[in-house]
């Protein structure tokens, strides 16, 4: 098989993901927690294959260093993570229509745009990330009233405390790929990638 | 500067401000991130016209919320409810002791509404009554007389009743304003009594 066709399968198996989002999606919507984490990310993913890390030249100039395609992603993750914005996705019409195309959209533009971002905007805006995570988490299970009419109070809780084991097993991944990346650096530079040390 | 670095900060630029409106466009402003906050919003800007759901209370008697003349509160409840519903009806009760107070005419401007028509029969509908000192005169506990107008009242309101899984129902606790016409006018807080008082005396 050459590399243009089995770019074009990977690419094709993003159907796979969001196919399974639409054919799941009332079970997926019935829990805030599997809602907002296996919805999205099957949505999110499902596009982001369809892209791969490829961009058209043409488009490339305007998303230097990933910058047009990262603010475009999280205006669009940040918008339907808006708790009345959860609630109006679940009750169908525009919301959820909306959700459904511009999640993969979002998706795509990650993929196209993670790999344009230098080492060092990647490590922040991990940090950054898993840093949001935590305090998402903690807010949902400390907050006393309930966010989403749709959703239970302790829907929430289970929410809030899926997002911290998240953040926490985020953290000691992103922890172990900097220590690796270091072991490997003291050895000698594979992969082009610099060790904290070396990029600050 | 590069040329395409000038054509992504304005790439940039205008997809930033793409969110910004949407952000500031779906929350009223920055106002409403929630539902409930959304509702309130949209309805003290535009009162909702409600369904003309006919409503039994315990007593048999059918009554129309158009139909009372008088601005009137509505709170949605299920009488076995031992947290929202309580404090729903201790606010209601606090309010109907204003109205003595202040030597209102004594009609109905008080309608505590069920959600639950599958366990609050008359005698339920009755005993959360009693429970909280209702004056029939000026406090009438009610069940629509048909799922489908229940359905309707609660869609046309913005309440949402849900399972709580342990055979219950979590739901908004809000206070409804109703004004002649049958509108919902304002939502207030449970605890938001003296605005509730003024508002029914008009």
């Amino acid at each position: 098989m050459s590399a243009e066709a089995g770019s074009t399968t990977g690419r094709a198996l993003g159907l796979l993901p969001i196919a399974a989002a639409l054919l799941l999606r009332e079970r997926l919507e019935a829990r805030l927690v599997t809602h907002l984490l296996v919805e999205f990310p099957l949505l999110l993913a499902g596009g982001a294959l369809l892209a791969g890390p490829w961009i058209p030249a043409r488009l490339a100039a305007w998303n230097r260093g990933g910058a047009t395609g990262l603010a475009a992603a999280f205006g669009v993750l940040g918008f339907f993570l808006l708790p009345r914005v959860v609630d109006a996705s679940v009750a169908g019409g525009g919301h959820g229509l909306a959700k459904v195309v511009l999640l993969p959209v979002a998706g795509a533009a990650l993929a196209c745009s993670l790999p344009l971002l230098p080492w060092l905007g990647r490590q922040v805006l991990a940090a950054q990330l898993l840093a949001m995570t935590a305090a998402m988490g903690w807010l949902y299970t400390a907050l006393p009233e309930r966010l989403c009419l749709r959703y239970l109070r302790s829907e929430q809780d289970e929410l809030g405390v899926a997002l911290l084991l998240l953040a926490l097993a985020g953290f000691l991944l992103w922890l172990g790929r900097l220590l690796a990346g270091e072991r490997a650096t003291a050895r000698g530079p594979i992969g082009g990638v610099p060790s904290p040390v070396s990029a600050g | 500067m590069a040329e395409p670095v000038r054509r992504t900060l304005a790439a940039t630029t205008l997809v930033l401000a793409a969110a910004v409106a949407a952000f500031v466009l779906e929350t009223d402003g920055l106002r409403a991130f929630t539902s409930e906050t959304a509702r309130r919003l949209a309805v003290e800007r535009s009162p909702v016209p409600l369904p003309p759901v006919r409503l039994r209370d315990s007593r048999g008697e059918a009554i129309r919320l158009a139909e009372l003349g008088r601005p009137a509160l509505i709170e949605f409840v299920y009488t076995r409810c031992p947290t929202l519903c309580v404090a729903l009806g201790q606010s209601f009760a606090r309010i109907q002791d204003e109205l003595v107070r202040a030597g209102a005419e004594p009609r109905p401007q008080l309608v505590s509404v069920s959600f639950d028509p599958v366990r609050d029969d008359a005698a339920a509908l009755a005993a959360y009554g009693e429970a909280h000192g209702a004056d029939p005169r000026r406090w009438r506990i009610v069940l629509p007389e048909t799922e489908a107008g229940l359905r309707s009242l609660l869609e046309a309101a913005g309440v949402v009743v849900l399972p709580d899984g342990e055979g219950g129902f979590v739901h908004n606790a809000a206070l409804h304003l109703v004004d002649r016409e049958g509108r919902l006018a304002a939502v207030l807080a449970p605890e938001e009594i003296d605005r509730a008082v003024a508002a029914l005396a008009q």
